[in-house]
C-alpha cells in the first residue's frame, strides 16, 4: 500500500514537472510582470554608463534607464525594476528560462541571436561599432599596425568573431586572450597583459572610465565592425515585444518633438500637435491595443526622459564617458535614430 | 497450466536468490532508462516549445574564433568540434604536467613533514597548512595577478639574452629536433642501456661516459636552437610559457602538492616500525631502506588516494577558464556563448571529463592491482 502511494506521488510529481514550464504565449509576460509587481531586467551590471550602482546603491546607466522606461509604461512607476546581473554565458539561458523578462545588456544584434536561440530582438537603441583601445604610450595609430599583437577580449561575444574576420581579411594575425570573466579581462588589459582591448567603442569608453587614469588610454578611431545594440525578449509573446519596441520608440518620438522631462507637463496641457497628444495619452483608446495604461507614453518621458536626455546623461557630455552622439543623433540631425509614426 | 502450477513456477523464480536478484536489477535498470528517456524527451519538447533548436549538428559549424595557445594547429574556419578537441588536448597537457609536478613536489614536502630537522618540518607543515586551507581558485587568481606585476614586455627581464621574463610570460630557447633524429636518438639510448646492463659493473661507468660523449658529438650538429627574438609587439620564436598557462599550472601543482604531501606522509607512516628496524638491522643504508623496504609498502597505501588527487587535477583544470587558459571548459563555454546550445555543450563537457577521469581511475586501479599481486608473490 505504501509502495503504491509512493508510486502515485512519483507519477504526479513527474506529470507536474512535465506540464510546467510552458513556452511564451501572447500576454503571458505582461501578466507575470503585473502579478510580480516589478520588471526583471537583465543588465551588464558594473558597466559604467550602462548599468552600474552609484554611491547610494541605485543602478544608473543607459541600459538601466531603458529598463526603467518599461516599468514606467507598465506600472507608471519607473522604479519598479529588478536588475539582474548577466554574464556572457548566462544571459541567453536566463532569458530563455524566464529568469528575466528582457535583456537590455549591451547585446549586439546578430542573426543567430535573433533567430536560433528562441529569442527575438526589439529595435536598435544604440548604433555602435567595434574598435580597439590601446595604451597611449604604445604610439599605435591604427589597427592596421597591429599584426601579431595580443588582444584582451570579453568572452562569448561577437567581438571575438568580428576581430578574427577583420584580421583574416587583412591577412594579419593576432593572439586572443579571452578570460571568462569580463572584469578579469579588463584588469588584464589595464595591467598590460595585452597590447589592446577590443570591443564596442561605447563599452571601451565605459571600461576606460573605470580606470584611475583614463587619459593614458586611446580608443582608436577605426571601426572594424558595426555593432547594433538591441534589447532581446523571448519569441512567442508578441505583446511583450511590442511594449519593448514602443517604449524605445516613445523616447525617440519625444525627442523628435522636443518633449523633455522638464516640459512634458506643459506639452501635455498645451501642445497642439496631434502626435504629441497621442504619445502622451490624450487618445486613451490607442493604448488598448498594446495592453498598457493610457498615460504610458507620458510616464516614460516624465520619469525617464527622451532619447537625447537618456544618452547625454549616461554616455554623452554629462557622463564620465563623453561619447559623441555620432550615429545616435536623430535622423533629422543626420543620425540613424528614427521611429515609426505614433498614429 | 493451471493457476497453482503457474504460481509454483513464479514462486520458484521469486524465491531463487539469483533469479530474484536478476529480476530486481533488470527492473531497476529499466526504471533508470525510463526516467532518463523521459528527461530527454521532456527537455527536447520544452526546447521545441521555446523555439530553441536542439541536437549536436552545431558542432560541425565553423567556430569563427581563434585559440590563443594550441598544441595542434587550429584555424577559425575549423569546426566547434575541433575547437573542443584542440582545447581538450590543452586540458590533458596541463593536467599531465601538473600531475607529475605535484607528485614530485608533494613527495618532497611529505618527506619534509617527516624530517627530524625542525626547520624543514615546520616549513613543510606551514606549506600544507596554507595551500590546503585556501581555495584553489583564489590561489590561481593570485598567481595570475602576481604574473601581471612583472615588468612590461619592453623592459623584460633577460638572462643571457635568450631567456626573457615579462608580463607576457616566460620565453625560453627551444630545441628544434627533426622527428627522425629524435627516433634515432631514442634508439641509441635503448641500445646503450641494454649494453650497459649486460656488461660487468667495472666497465659500466666508462662505457656510459664514452657513449654519452659519442652521442653528443653525433647529435649536437643535428639539434637546432630556436632563440626568442624581440619583434613587433612581443617575442617570437623559442618556447613560450604564457601567464595564463603558468597561473593554471602553478595553481594546480602547488595546491594538489599539499594534498599529495599528506598522502605520502600517511603512506610512509603506515609502514610498521618493525619493517624499518628490520631493514636497518640487516645493515641497509638509509637510501636502500627507503628504496627497497618502505616505499614499496607505502605505495600500496598511497596509490588509491593518489588516484583521486590526479582525477581532481583533471577536473580542477577547468578553472583555467577564469585565468584565460584555453582548456576544454573554455572552448565549450565559448561554444555556448556563440550558439546558445547550453544543454548539448554541457553534455559534451560531462562526457569529455568522464573519459580522462575514468581513464585515470582505471589506470591507477590496474597499477594498484599489479602492486598487490607483486607484493603478495
Amino acid at each position: 500500500m505504501r509502495f503504491q502511494t509512493a508510486l502515485v506521488c512519483f507519477a504526479v510529481a513527474m506529470l507536474t514537472t512535465a506540464l510546467s514550464g510552458e513556452a511564451a504565449q501572447a500576454g503571458q509576460t505582461l501578466d507575470a510582470v503585473r502579478a510580480r509587481g516589478t520588471v526583471k531586467c537583465g543588465v551588464n551590471m558594473g558597466a559604467v554608463g550602462f548599468a552600474a550602482a552609484d554611491s547610494s546603491g541605485a543602478v544608473k546607466g543607459f541600459d538601466a534607464d531603458f529598463c526603467r522606461t518599461i516599468a514606467a509604461a507598465v506600472f507608471g512607476d519607473a522604479g519598479k525594476v529588478t536588475y539582474l546581473a548577466i554574464t556572457a554565458a548566462s544571459r541567453f539561458p536566463m532569458l530563455q528560462s524566464g529568469e528575466v523578462d528582457l535583456l537590455f545588456s549591451q547585446n549586439s544584434l546578430t542573426f543567430t541571436r535573433d533567430t536560433a536561440l528562441g529569442l527575438t530582438a526589439g529595435p536598435v537603441y544604440l548604433y555602435d561599432g567595434q574598435g580597439a583601445m590601446v595604451s597611449a604610450k604604445s604610439d599605435i595609430k591604427s589597427i592596421k599596425d597591429m599584426d601579431g599583437a595580443s588582444f584582451c577580449l570579453a568572452p562569448g561575444g561577437s567581438s571575438e568573431l568580428n576581430l578574427n574576420d577583420w584580421f583574416k581579411a587583412h591577412k594579419m594575425t593576432f593572439k586572443p586572450i579571452v578570460i571568462d570573466n569580463s572584469e578579469a579581462a579588463r584588469r588584464a588589459f589595464f595591467a598590460g597583459r595585452c597590447d589592446s582591448y577590443s570591443g564596442d567603442q561605447s563599452d571601451l569608453a565605459s571600461k576606460r572610465a573605470l580606470t584611475p587614469n583614463p587619459q593614458d588610454y586611446v580608443i582608436l578611431p577605426e571601426i572594424i565592425a558595426k555593432s547594433p545594440i538591441a534589447p532581446l525578449v523571448r519569441q512567442g509573446d508578441d505583446q511583450w515585444l511590442e511594449i519593448v519596441k514602443w517604449a524605445v520608440y516613445a523616447v525617440i518620438i519625444a525627442e523628435e518633438h522636443g518633449i523633455t522631462q522638464a516640459n512634458v507637463d506643459d506639452e501635455l496641457a498645451h501642445s497642439a500637435s496631434p502626435e504629441v497628444q497621442r504619445l502622451l495619452g490624450k487618445q486613451p483608446e490607442l493604448s488598448k491595443s498594446i495592453g498598457l495604461p493610457p498615460d504610458w507614453g507620458y510616464q516614460i518621458v516624465k520619469q525617464v526622459g527622451n532619447y537625447g536626455e537618456i544618452f547625454e546623461r549616461n554616455l554623452g557630455k554629462d557622463s564620465a564617458l563623453h561619447l559623441p552622439r555620432a550615429l545616435n543623433r536623430l535622423w533629422t540631425d543626420g543620425g540613424l535614430i528614427y521611429a515609426p509614426l505614433m498614429i | 497450466m493451471n493457476a497453482s502450477a503457474w504460481r509454483r513456477v513464479v514462486g520458484r523464480w521469486w524465491y531463487d536468490r539469483r533469479t530474484r536478484a536478476l529480476l530486481l536489477q533488470l527492473g531497476a535498470a529499466a526504471a533508470i532508462v525510463a526516467v532518463a528517456a523521459w528527461i530527454v524527451e521532456t527537455t527536447a519538447a520544452h526546447l521545441a516549445e521555446r523555439n530553441m533548436s536542439a541536437g549536436f549538428g552545431f558542432l560541425r559549424q565553423h567556430a569563427g574564433f581563434v585559440i590563443g595557445e594550441t598544441l595542434i594547429p587550429f584555424d577559425s574556419q575549423d569546426s566547434y568540434l575541433r575547437a573542443a578537441v584542440v582545447c581538450g588536448l590543452n586540458t590533458v597537457f596541463v593536467s599531465l604536467l601538473a600531475c607529475v609536478a605535484a607528485s614530485i613536489l608533494g613527495a618532497v614536502i611529505g618527506l619534509g613533514r617527516l624530517a627530524a630537522n625542525p626547520v624543514l618540518h615546520r616549513l613543510a607543515s606551514l606549506y600544507v597548512l596554507v595551500f590546503r586551507n585556501t581555495p584553489l581558485l583564489l590561489q590561481m587568481i593570485l598567481w595570475y595577478a602576481l604574473l601581471q606585476a612583472l615588468p612590461p614586455v619592453r623592459q623584460a627581464l633577460s638572462l643571457a639574452g635568450s631567456v626573457f621574463l615579462s608580463q607576457r610570460g616566460l620565453r625560453l630557447p627551444a630545441l628544434v629536433v627533426q622527428p627522425e633524429v629524435l627516433i634515432a636518438a631514442a634508439g641509441a639510448i635503448v641500445l646503450v642501456a641494454v649494453l650497459v646492463s649486460r656488461i660487468g659493473p667495472r666497465w659500466r661507468l666508462p662505457v656510459l661516459i664514452a657513449s654519452l660523449l659519442a652521442g653528443a658529438a653525433l647529435f649536437s650538429s643535428r639539434v637546432g636552437v630556436d632563440l626568442p627574438i624581440r619583434r613587433g609587439f612581443n617575442f617570437v620564436g623559442g618556447l613560450e610559457m604564457t601567464p595564463e598557462f603558468t597561473a593554471l599550472f602553478a595553481g594546480l601543482t602547488l595546491y594538489y602538492a599539499a594534498y599529495i604531501a599528506e598522502i605520502v606522509r600517511g603512506g610512509i607512516l603506515a609502514v610498521p616500525r618493525g619493517q624499518w628496524e628490520a631493514a636497518r638491522a640487516l645493515g641497509l643504508s638509509a637510501w636502500r631502506v627507503m628504496r627497497h623496504v618502505v616505499v614499496p609498502q607505502a605505495l600500496r597505501v598511497i596509490t588509491p588516494p593518489l588516484t583521486m588527487e590526479y582525477v581532481g587535477i583533471i577536473k580542477s583544470s577547468s578553472l583555467g577558464i577564469l585565468v584565460g587558459y584555453p582548456e576544454l571548459f573554455w572552448s565549450v563555454s565559448a561554444m555556448i556563448g556563440q550558439t546558445g546550445h547550453a544543454i548539448e555543450g554541457i553534455a559534451v563537457l560531462m562526457l569529455a571529463y568522464l573519459v580522462p577521469s575514468l581513464g585515470a581511475a582505471a589506470a591507477m586501479n590496474a597499477f594498484n592491482r599489479r602492486l598487490l599481486r607483486t607484493s603478495a608473490a
